[in-house]
């Protein structure tokens, strides 16, 4: 019942390092994709009027509140079925391939999340800071790239970390629908040698091993950035 | 729509025990953190390097595959238990091993959170309850359990919603809730983006009731300060 024999096996540690790629690609892209739409969404929350922060809101609501099977499901088996779609440019980008369409769904819920983290960051900025800048006749966009961006990305790094965590464990879910990431490249091969348990156990160790890396990553980076007496000392 | 509408009271009998799901680990997960929190902030170093390792080893599990370890897992270690006795065993009920998985992988969330608050907890409290006499374990249960509770309550809401949405999981290893029951009508109507369309809308429909009790509760909490 319980034989090791799948690790003896080449094909089954090509899975567990192809699945790694897999993995780390889909946390990069979607961790990239959705802080830019993380961040657009924090703006109009911060800057626009009630009718795009409504917008917004509704956006952070749908996309936290619905569970990621549930979206990629929909993604997945749902959306090819509207036939307008078929031809168009999101079609033959996103659904032709299962590995796109985890990066579209992982980015689009990963931006809600972040887009509330991003929204705490800027309005962490002391005001005061931001009159500074303006009183030294600097422009809006100047203000924001240079003063109100760099300080609010600052005191959100140490949640940045735990939300790379976040993405790095909800990933494991595109599995179903047939991504070869780390999960799902070795649980294949474990239906394979009938042996399910066994590449879970290694995949799992390794999951654990990557987390705590990026734990480790965060905390020396946290520890560069924070200076005494800067904006991090608000973040308590 | 009107070829999904015949299945809408299976659609509920699943949403209730993704509720009922949740409801039932919640506070098992709830129980273990408070246990666990304590076992980290205890004088004894093997009971804090445990605890540490227990927080430390879900925080970087995928719930995914805690759910798959508990199902098969149990599955095996249960046969091979049975083997020596004859006795054939039907396997693991899957509702179960989802409950197992989710509290245990929940008690470490929970945890954590407890752990925060006592870093923060008044010393004062404690040194009150040591001044008029009282044991250890009645400074625990008077004082410290029923504060960090109440101070836990708005993370632990957050936390409860997260389960809701993480017990989707259990679909996979065929609980039916919610997900799974979704998963069924859409084959059998195939009609997958309506179907899901309309689990989303329920799963949304979950939270925020949730999130509006938890609200109530915590202003409740806020009052009988």
């Amino acid at each position: 019942m319980l034989n090791f024999a799948i690790l003896e096996t080449s094909a089954f540690w090509w899975a567990v390092l192809n699945g790694l790629g897999v993995t780390a690609a889909l946390t990069v892209l979607s961790m990239i994709f959705g802080f830019i739409t993380g961040g657009i969404l924090a703006s109009m929350n911060f800057y626009g009027g009630p009718g795009v922060r409504m917008g917004a809101k509704i956006y952070i609501f749908v996309f936290r509140g619905v569970p990621l099977l549930i979206l990629l499901y929909l993604f997945y088996y749902g959306l090819p079925r509207v036939t307008w779609l078929r031809g168009s440019y999101f079609w033959d980008l996103i659904l032709t391939s299962p590995f796109r369409t985890a990066v579209f769904v992982l980015t689009i819920n990963n931006a809600a999340y972040l887009g509330e983290m991003i929204r705490g960051g800027l309005r962490m900025v002391p005001a005061g800071l931001l009159e500074a800048a303006a009183a030294v006749g600097m422009t809006k966009t100047r203000i924001f790239f240079r003063v109100h961006a760099p300080l609010a990305l600052r005191s959100i790094l140490g949640n940045l970390g735990s939300e790379t965590i976040a993405v790095v464990k909800a990933s494991a879910i595109t599995s179903v629908i047939t991504v070869r990431d780390l999960m799902g490249g070795p649980t294949v091969l474990g239906k394979v040698y009938l042996d399910p348990l066994t590449p879970l156990l290694v995949v799992g160790l390794i999951y654990v091993v990557i987390v705590q890396l990026i734990d480790l990553v965060t905390r020396m980076v946290g520890r560069r950035l924070s200076h005494p007496g800067t904006v991090q000392a608000h973040h308590v | 729509m009107e070829v999904v509408a015949p299945y809408f009271s299976f659609w509920l009998k699943g949403a209730a025990l993704t509720l009922g799901l949740s409801a039932a680990s919640f506070p098992i997960s709830a129980f273990l953190g408070l246990i666990v929190a304590f076992a980290a902030v205890s004088p004894s170093r093997p009971a804090a390097l445990a605890a540490a390792m227990y927080i430390n080893l879900f925080r970087g599990l995928p719930e995914i595959i805690v759910i798959f370890l508990i199902f098969y897992g149990s599955n095996i270690v249960l046969t091979m238990l049975a083997q020596p006795f004859g006795i054939q065993i039907g396997g693991t009920n899957p509702a179960i091993a989802a409950l197992i998985a989710l509290s245990i992988q929940f008690g470490s969330y929970a945890a954590v959170i407890f752990k925060d608050w006592m870093g923060v907890f008044p010393r004062g409290y404690t040194e009150a309850g040591l001044a008029i006499g009282m044991t250890r374990l009645q400074i625990r249960r008077r004082i410290v359990v029923p504060l960090l509770l109440r101070s836990a309550t708005p993370a632990l809401g957050n936390l409860f919603l997260v389960m809701l949405k993480i017990s989707a999981l259990a679909s996979l290893i065929g609980v039916e809730e919610l997900s799974r029951t979704t998963s069924i009508i859409a084959g059998s109507t195939r009609e997958p983006l309506v179907c899901y369309l309309i689990a989303a809308g329920m799963y949304l429909v979950i939270s925020a009731v949730s999130g509006f009790v938890q609200h109530r509760f915590e202003v409740a909490m806020e009052r009988s300060i």
